[in-house]
């Protein structure tokens, strides 16, 4: 009899410990007895025995009461469920006929359709307003839609239903789960064996199209009978499971079943069509032998280890040693050496049947503990022949089709699936960059053939310039964190695309599309050679004409396209850094950059206007704000640089609100705060600056710890630790967060060796190098100022027109002479200040001659302090 | 130093992974109820991959953190189920397809509201009913999750506190 559990609740007055020693002991009493021991243990307090009544009565509550024994994520989805629409879209949804992980699944007719042809219909909750999968999604759908196979049930429709959640609409099958029918009807071998081969080549068939199952299982294959009266298996969520399962993330391996997965799915290496193969082997070892390759344990952590590590069990006395071995080869731990294709798989089967020796022959390898997961160097060597069956199957599809919408899903499924997919699994690999270099190569090569004979079929050409910037951006794309540091051969790439989109301009001079997309073509390739390769004169004119076609894309339409206009304001921006922005590679000219930021500014205030709630349009806006704050900041107008810095700290943090776990709005809110940070110091506000700068440290480190594989983000943490330290008065404290920032940026360096040196590196070797001054270390002050000489030294070979790495090699000459007066005051040598003297001459020498207007904040200041300090020891002398 | 960083790398990718998860599962009207609860609760912490690789000291911090963060997450849509159902009954969270006895339900909000209150007596105790009931895991799990806390966990005492915190929660949000 539960009692309110308000007054006197179970907690309070007596000592706990003692209330739950009692609670056992009188439990494991008999309840006859129970009230003697109460009465003996409670004496008079009434408050204890009362307590313990309580409990007890509930204790036999809860024991008989199965809602315990259930997590409480079931009682949440089962209350979620009961929710549920009846329409979804123009579907009326009539049962529901599955549940899983990657969604629900209902038997449907479409409410206007008088045929009222069944349907079934896939919806995908979880997914809604995941943008990433819904695009995903969209681009994906056609491929499947276009799977024309027999035994494959086919997708018919798709779209996103009123709550934003995705669906597909398929073929409703009605059927048995293949291992039901085996059980029910008990077909022989040699009818079993033959669907089977039919499944083979279903399986196959999508294979050749680029599509990997990824989750086949029985439940996946429904059989009916066929009007000969064999069975007829249809295979069902072909490619759904990469569709749903891919938004960018590292899981592979969500939607799978474990029981037919495979070990490259269970330890979470890439996948491939040999996935599919191992399923298939699984399947039928079950469908003949009636068992399942391991021994079945509760534990999936033991099942998945004995994936992994054991090998299969024996399929006992009854089963053919032929057929065994076929099985067997399908099951073989690694990829590669499973059956090459669902075909010869089928084949093998085919000559079993037929009587005819099998290719298959026992295993002889013994499987070690760890071979299959411990060991990268066989990781590799399968993703290596994983790419080059891949590459074959692409050139082999070329040569047999010659229609141009064969080839446009080629070329998409190349630059979709091959490069990015294929290269994304594999690129967090130790060692695996000559495969990565390999599977560029290879597309290059392919694409190249594509393009020589191309013809004229726009939509193609369009495609393949696409493929190629693809995989530019793999090369050494600027904004592509994990890329192959090839940045010339990323141009190479970026100009391949360019001359094929400039021959679509010529073709269609009025199309806002190809204007738009050659423009967006040549600021890639712009801000890639005049950010990554520090080429700023060639990088630059390739931003200009960017601009220019970004113009011409916006002056087609009335009004004016969106995308157009968005594109030509980014172009803008990047023009704008390299023009003139202290905090890129650039020439110097920051009035020209101002300019080019507020005619950018102007066109994001417009657009963010029209859409109040468009929270990317926002963004935009933030990002044009903070590049004029930040060059009015350069330029030494604090107080005009606060307002759109303030700005865009509000805009990021109400963004940041909203979807507080959200990577890119996590670091635009840092950069914000940091930036706001560093500006109010410099206006003087140091101390109301500090709150922004630790803001900005707590965000960035809580990205690195979300996704630590981010560049950018690790980027502005660096930059953060020096701002938080300049910030400070105590040297010694800051020279701790310098040292941080040097480290950051030396290990950014070391992760992407063939890119010009991060400016914020350089930043923090000054502040290095003063603060040790201060503290009169000068050997450490020196060495500081040495390792910006050297790095400057090194980017003044690549570009001697580069602005910044002129401003801070003078800055080091002024550093290492600041470095040696101090030394040479300290210990009375003639010759350390002689040296101090000849530094700063060097630096004023070199001041002179750059643009005043155009130098940076810190190189005025090294300027001026360098003549100061010249005519100081001149004077002493 | 070296050791531990691909480890608190691993448990962060994990982590987001698992946050990430959950909240889609649960998102809007995602129905489970053919799942049996070791395969739904199972699956999403198991296969996340990786997992395997992590000694039992990292994998002990991750489960932990995973029990808070489906609890957080739970309670969010429960709440949001709740406000949705605005004007008619209130919806109850626990019904079990299998028995119909309104008595034999166990309210997620309800337990949910009462775990401050019982964390001040008994924490431990309140910590084996997060991890069993909110993170799904296993008694030899939660042993182990409360060992890397530094505490004495044998299954028996695990066994042992589940019983009492199930005794003590059954009081707190029994119906009047």
């Amino acid at each position: 009899m539960p009692l309110p559990p308000t007054e006197n609740s179970p907690r309070g007055e007596s000592n706990p410990q003692r209330v739950e020693a009692l609670f056992h002991q009188a439990s494991e009493l008999a309840p006859a007895v129970r009230s003697v021991f109460l009465d003996r243990e409670c004496g008079d307090d009434v408050a204890l025995r009362r307590t313990l009544e309580r409990l007890l009565a509930s204790s036999a509550d809860a024991e008989n009461n199965p809602g315990w024994s259930e997590p409480a994520i079931l009682k949440v989805a089962r209350a979620s469920a009961d929710a549920a629409d009846p329409e979804v879209d123009r579907y009326r949804l009539l049962e529901r006929i599955g549940v899983g992980g990657m969604g629900v699944v209902y038997r449907a007719v479409r409410s206007d359709d008088t045929f009222s042809k069944e349907v079934a219909i896939k919806i995908v909750h979880w997914a809604a307003g995941d943008e990433e999968i819904l695009r995903r999604f969209r681009a994906e759908r056609q491929m499947l839609a276009s799977l024309e196979h027999p035994n494959i049930a086919r997708l018919l429709d798709g779209g996103i239903a009123d709550d934003g959640s995705p669906f597909l609409v398929m073929e409703f099958v009605r059927g048995l789960a293949i291992d039901r029918y085996v059980v029910d009807r008990k077909p022989p071998l040699q009818a079993l064996l033959e669907m089977f081969r039919r499944i083979c080549s279903a399986v196959g068939y999508a294979h050749r199209n680029l599509i990997v199952h990824r989750d086949l299982k029985p439940g996946n294959i429904l059989v009916t009978d066929g009007p000969d009266g064999n069975p007829e298996p249809k295979l069902l969520d072909f490619g759904i499971a990469r569709l749903l399962d891919d938004s960018g993330h590292q899981t592979r391996t969500r939607a799978m079943t474990l029981e037919y997965a495979s070990p490259e799915q269970v330890s979470g290496a890439p996948i491939s069509t040999a996935s599919d193969i191992y399923s298939l082997g699984v399947m039928l070892y079950e469908l003949v032998s009636g068992n399942r390759p391991y021994r079945v344990t509760t534990s999936e952590m033991d099942l998945a280890e004995a994936i992994c590590r054991e090998a299969p069990r024996s399929m006992g006395a009854g089963v053919d040693a032929d057929l065994a071995n076929i099985i067997l080869m399908a099951l073989r731990k690694e990829p590669a050496r499973r059956y090459e294709s669902a075909e010869q798989f089928s084949e093998d089967l085919r000559r079993f049947l037929d009587g005819y020796p099998v290719v298959a022959r026992p295993d002889t390898r013994t499987y070690r503990a760890r071979k299959f997961v411990g060991r990268n160097r066989l990781l590799i060597a399968g993703a290596a022949l994983v790419a080059m069956t891949l590459a074959g199957g692409v050139f082999a599809t070329v040569r047999q089709s010659r229609i141009a919408t064969r080839r446009f899903n080629d070329v998409r499924s190349l630059a979709n699936y091959f490069v990015a997919d294929v290269h994304d699994a594999i690129k967090e690999l130790p060692g695996a960059l000559p495969v990565r270099k390999i599977i560029v190569g290879k597309s290059l090569e392919y694409l190249d053939s594509l393009a020589r004979d191309q013809g004229d079929d726009r939509e193609l050409q369009g495609e393949i310039a696409a493929a190629y910037e693809k995989i530019a951006s793999v090369q050494g794309g600027m904004f592509s964190p994990s890329n192959l540091g090839d940045h010339a051969g990323a141009l190479a790439s970026y100009r391949k695309a360019a001359v094929i989109r400039e021959r679509l301009v010529a073709a269609y001079p009025k199309d806002v599309t190809v204007l738009r997309e050659l423009a967006e073509c040549y600021s890639s390739m712009g801000s890639t050679q005049a950010q990554s390769l520090g080429d700023l004169k060639n990088g630059v004119a390739l931003l200009r004409k960017a601009v220019g076609f970004g113009e011409r894309a916006v002056a087609v339409v009335n009004p004016p396209d969106k995308e157009a206009q968005n594109i030509l304001a980014d172009s803008l921006l990047m023009l704008g850094d390299a023009v003139g922005n202290s905090s890129y590679q650039n020439l110097g000219d920051a009035k020209g950059a101002a300019d080019l930021y507020r005619k950018a500014l102007t066109i994001r205030e417009r657009l963010a206007n029209a859409a109040q709630s468009d929270k990317g349009l926002q963004m935009n806006l933030a990002q044009a704000e903070n590049r004029l704050g930040m060059i009015l900041n350069s330029q030494g107008d604090l107080t005009g640089a606060l307002v759109p810095l303030r700005r865009v700290r509000e805009i990021d943090e109400s963004a940041l609100a909203a979807d507080p776990h959200n990577v890119s709005t996590l670091i635009n809110t840092g950069s914000a705060n940091r930036n706001l940070a560093i500006v109010m110091s410099r206006a003087g506000q140091r101390k109301e600056a500090l709150p922004f700068a630790e803001r900005a440290g707590e965000i960035y480190q809580q990205v690195v710890r979300e996704d630590p594989g981010n560049a950018g983000a690790k980027r502005s943490l660096a930059s953060n630790y020096y701002a938080i330290g300049s910030l400070m008065d105590d040297d010694t404290k800051a020279i701790e967060l310098f040292d941080a920032s040097i480290e950051g940026f030396r290990n950014i360096q070391k992760e992407h060796p063939g890119s010009a040196p991060e400016v914020g590196w350089r930043t923090a070797l000054q502040y290095r190098s003063e603060a040790e001054n201060r503290l009169g270390n000068t050997a450490q002050a020196m060495e500081s100022a040495q390792q910006i000489k050297a790095i400057t030294e090194e980017l003044l070979k690549v570009s001697p027109d580069n602005f910044t790495a002129r401003d801070d090699l003078y800055l080091s000459y002024s550093l290492l002479g600041a470095a040696y007066e101090t030394l040479g005051r300290k210990t009375g040598d003639e010759a350390a200040l002689r040296q101090a003297g000849s530094w700063f001459r060097q630096a004023v020498d070199g001041y002179s001659k750059l643009d005043q207007k155009a130098l940076s904040r810190s190189g005025r200041q090294a300027f001026a302090k360098s003549t100061e300090a010249l005519a100081r020891l001149r004077a002493a002398r | 130093m070296a050791a531990t960083k691909p480890l608190s790398r691993l448990t962060d990718e994990i982590y987001g992974e698992l946050r990430r998860l959950a909240g889609a599962v649960l998102s809007s009207r995602a129905g489970f109820d053919s799942f049996q609860p070791t395969e739904l609760v199972h699956e999403r912490y198991f296969r996340l991959p990786g997992l395997q690789t992590i000694d039992w000291q990292g994998r002990a911090h991750f489960l932990n953190l995973s029990a808070q963060v489906m609890r957080r997450i739970l309670i969010d849509c429960a709440r949001k189920l709740h406000a949705a159902k605005r004007g008619g009954t209130p919806v109850t969270l626990s019904f079990h397809a299998t028995f119909n006895d309104p008595a034999l339900e166990v309210d997620v909000l309800a337990v949910h509201d009462a775990m401050d209150r019982f964390c001040v007596d008994y924490p431990r105790h309140a910590q084996v009913l997060e991890l069993r009931f909110f993170g799904g895991l296993t008694t030899e799990e939660i042993s182990e999750v409360l060992k890397a806390s530094g505490h004495e966990a044998s299954i028996r005492t695990v066994e042992r506190d589940w019983t009492f915190a199930k005794a003590w929660m059954q009081n707190a949000i029994a119906p009047n």
